[in-house]
């Protein structure tokens, strides 16, 4: 029979992050949100993050495959653990947590695409326990988001180094981060195969970090557009060697990396429901007596009954996909379900609960609002709704891609 | 890492065991609507175990976990939920029995062990309070029961139980569907073998398994819509393309998949929250759960067929009659809906 029991290790890791996300999370979210401002990098609580060793666990569990070297003799937990702690952190902060020191989307391409080499050096700077370090990806552009394959910023080969040219958008933390993954083409005609990967270190030469998006939610963390004007990166940056882009591979390295991040994704529009649920019935307590024969209480009810289905579903559809990871078996399709499901219901949740706490549902201190903006943006990264359902398509009905 | 999808080497045996049971009785689902249930079936569905799986062992199951049944129904219901609601009657209508501590309850359940010909319990969930006990006579009318000729019937109202043989005459209806199970309307007009207020902890298990068992059904009449919907557009060509690669069809497609995704894993949840003690509120979420992705996939079964759909030389337009017609079995999905509302209080609210 099937298992849906948190086991202990994971509990006590859950009870650490209630912890921080009540001292920190919480309030520097909402901190955030009022003044519409990122937390800067000298934030108190990044040292904490650091101090406890939160960027090491997350470079380590970035959420690669597993070695199949056969000394592995223990499960793996990574995914399923990734998606118990991404609803937890977003239960919190969504924001505050994606702001969080750690490799961040950077770490997936790099543990399943780079060298031993590039490995070492660019996931073992998380290992220190004396100050936040952070890492960036950059793949969406002004012109090209779902769209990944019409990447415009270009790459060429100069000697010994690569020369980067164009802009990225909505590149998370690039602003404190010691490098970002960039994704760039050799030649926009060749599509996915043209595209390789780099990694763009802090202060490289003609790497301009400073502009960021003003956003509906999630003001915790910079969404920076980023700007490369020669930029110019060493040929030992590129993301697994050149012998690693034969073919297409270089696309299929990011996409993998989205199978093994989606669920996390998933998880935490999860957690910002559960937040918008836990508010809520505080709400009902202290204004509503519901045994009151007052019609709209039975729609209250009604509601209530559910949004507790929408998030009670969507954590299911999360641990499924992660628990397909764990074990190696193709997880792409699980992985988008929960990612297409999650967002959308969470979002009917909430709103749910702006209905029942009615017209302070909408009030800035009573946080909902928040939590209703800022689950939006779930259903927009990562691949949106959309483009879930198209990955979907392609593995139940072999839905054509364009380029096919 | 305890958090685990994974079917055990038996139960995945026992699942592939009602998957080609399934098949067959989807061959032969048009005849049994016409012509009933062959009395040869009965035989097969009992050796095959199915009957028993979840019964205690005292009364000779096999005592495995209700989560193994709900994984048989879901199967079986793929290949035709009328014809395996006929032969799980006794299957069925166990639960409220089971619940009972009352002493009539054993020569009842001894009769389910043997289970012989002309034994047909059925369930009745009076949501209404239509059927009334009065001076000891229970008396009232049910329009519709999925049952030829009930010896039987358990009627719930609430945590109330009453069990009747003597006094119950039916004259046969046509229902929107699951013809192969029977129906007729019930006129009620007898004294009761049995009245008895359950316990509020045995009610909710009854609860539980009950709403499960038909979520799992109308999880099952979903996923055969979906699957044979999904084979059609793979197939059929209109403007130049598969009907499945026309974007507005794929999206409906991946719609469907995550549908039943999630319908499945509430039941399974359900289950298992069951099997820890109390399933109630999984088991009663997993239905509205059902109903929601049921009523969805199956009308969009027959919309992605275009005119084929329609027809009878089709299946998917009996699989969107009887994801109508399960519902407003169990009192519905509102009386799953109002026994959450009541359960709020549970979640925090009070």
């Amino acid at each position: 029979m099937i298992d849906l029991e948190i086991p202990d290790d994971a509990r006590t890791l859950l009870e650490m992050l209630k912890w921080l996300g009540k001292e920190y999370l919480r309030p520097l979210g909402i901190e955030a949100d009022r003044k519409k401002q990122p937390l800067p990098a000298d934030n108190p609580f990044y040292y904490k993050c650091a101090e406890l060793g939160l960027q090491a666990r997350t470079a380590i569990e970035g959420g690669g495959p597993s070695k199949k070297d056969g000394t592995e003799k223990k499960e793996r937990t990574a995914a399923r653990l990734g998606v118990l702690l991404g609803e937890e952190l977003a239960y919190w902060d969504r924001g505050v947590a994606v702001s969080m020191p750690g490799p961040g989307l950077g770490g997936p391409p790099i543990s399943i695409m780079g060298t031993d080499e590039q490995k070492k050096r660019f996931l073992s700077i998380f290992q220190t326990r004396e100050k936040p370090v952070w890492g960036a990806f950059g793949m969406t552009e002004a012109g090209a988001g779902s769209d990944v394959a019409r990447i415009a910023t270009r790459c060429e080969k100069h000697g010994d180094s690569w020369v980067l040219n164009g802009d990225k958008a909505f590149c998370s933390n690039a602003d404190k981060a010691s490098w970002i993954v960039m994704w760039a083409t050799i030649d926009k005609a060749l599509g996915r195969e043209g595209h390789r990967a780099f990694v763009v270190e802090r202060g490289t030469p003609g790497l301009d970090v400073s502009k960021r998006e003003h956003k509906m939610g999630l003001s915790a963390y910079a969404s920076c557009t980023v700007f490369m004007d020669n930029c110019t990166v060493p040929a030992g940056n590129l993301l697994g060697g050149e012998e690693y882009y034969k073919g297409r591979a270089g696309f299929k390295g990011a996409m993998k990396s989205f199978d093994a991040t989606r669920p996390i994704i998933a998880s935490m529009a999860v957690g910002i429901g559960r937040a918008a649920w836990d508010r809520m019935q505080e709400f009902v307590k202290e204004n509503y007596d519901l045994d009151r024969p007052v019609p709209r209480y039975q729609k209250i009810k009604e509601h209530i009954v559910t949004i507790k289905r929408k998030i009670d579903i969507g954590r299911l559809l999360c641990w499924k996909a992660a628990w397909l990871a764990d074990t190696d078996q193709p997880n792409t399709l699980e992985a988008s379900q929960a990612k297409a499901y999650c967002p959308a219901a969470s979002l009917d949740a909430i709103s749910l609960c702006i209905d029942i706490m009615a017209d302070a549902g909408v009030r800035n201190d009573y946080f909902v609002e928040k939590l209703f903006r800022d689950v939006k943006a779930i259903d927009l990264v990562e691949g949106t709704g959309q483009i879930q359902r198209v990955v979907i398509a392609r593995r139940i009905a072999d839905y054509p891609r364009d380029d096919a | 890492m305890a958090i685990s999808f994974a079917l055990s080497e038996d139960e995945t045996m026992i699942r592939n065991e009602a998957e080609k049971f399934s098949k067959s009785l989807y061959d032969d689902a048009r005849k049994f609507e016409k012509e009933g249930v062959p009395a040869s079936l009965y035989g097969n569905y009992k050796e095959l175990g199915f009957l028993n799986l979840d019964w205690p062992v005292e009364l000779g199951g096999q005592g495995l976990p209700f989560f193994v049944k709900t994984v048989v129904l879901e199967q079986l219901s793929r290949g035709c939920v009328s014809t395996l609601l006929s032969m799980d009657r006794a299957g069925f209508s166990l639960y409220p029995l089971l619940a009972l501590k009352h002493a009539g309850a054993a020569p009842l359940l001894a009769r389910f062990k043997q289970a012989a010909d002309g034994f047909e319990p059925a369930v009745f969930v009076d949501t209404d309070e239509q059927i009334k006990l009065e001076k000891g006579v229970l008396s009232g009318v049910i329009h519709y029961l999925p049952s030829h000729k009930p010896s039987l019937l358990i009627v719930l109202q609430g945590r109330r139980v009453f069990c009747i043989e003597d006094g119950i005459a039916s004259t046969p209806v046509l229902p929107c569907a699951l013809h192969a199970a029977g129906a007729c309307e019930v006129k009620i007009n007898g004294k009761p073998v049995i009245v008895e207020e359950l316990s509020e902890e045995s009610y909710r298990k009854m609860i539980a398994s009950m709403r499960l068992y038909m979520a799992s059904c109308m999880l099952g009449v979903a996923a055969a819509s979906y699957q044979y919907a999904l084979g059609y557009t793979k197939e059929r060509i209109t403007f130049g393309k598969k009907v499945a690669h026309h974007q507005a069809i794929a999206f409906i497609l991946a719609d469907m998949s995550i549908a039943i995704e999630a319908t499945r894993a509430s039941i399974w949840k359900g289950a298992y929250e069951l099997s820890k003690g109390d399933g109630f509120s999984a088991g009663s979420q997993a239905l509205l759960q059902a109903q929601e992705c049921s009523s969805f996939v199956t009308v969009y079964g027959v919309q992605l067929l275009g005119g084929h759909g329609y027809v009878s030389d089709y299946p998917v337009e009996k699989w969107m009659r009887e994801a109508r017609t399960l519902p407003t079995l169990l009192g519905g999905k509102d009386a799953a809906q109002l026994d959450l509302e009541r359960t709020i209080r549970d979640w925090g609210f009070a």
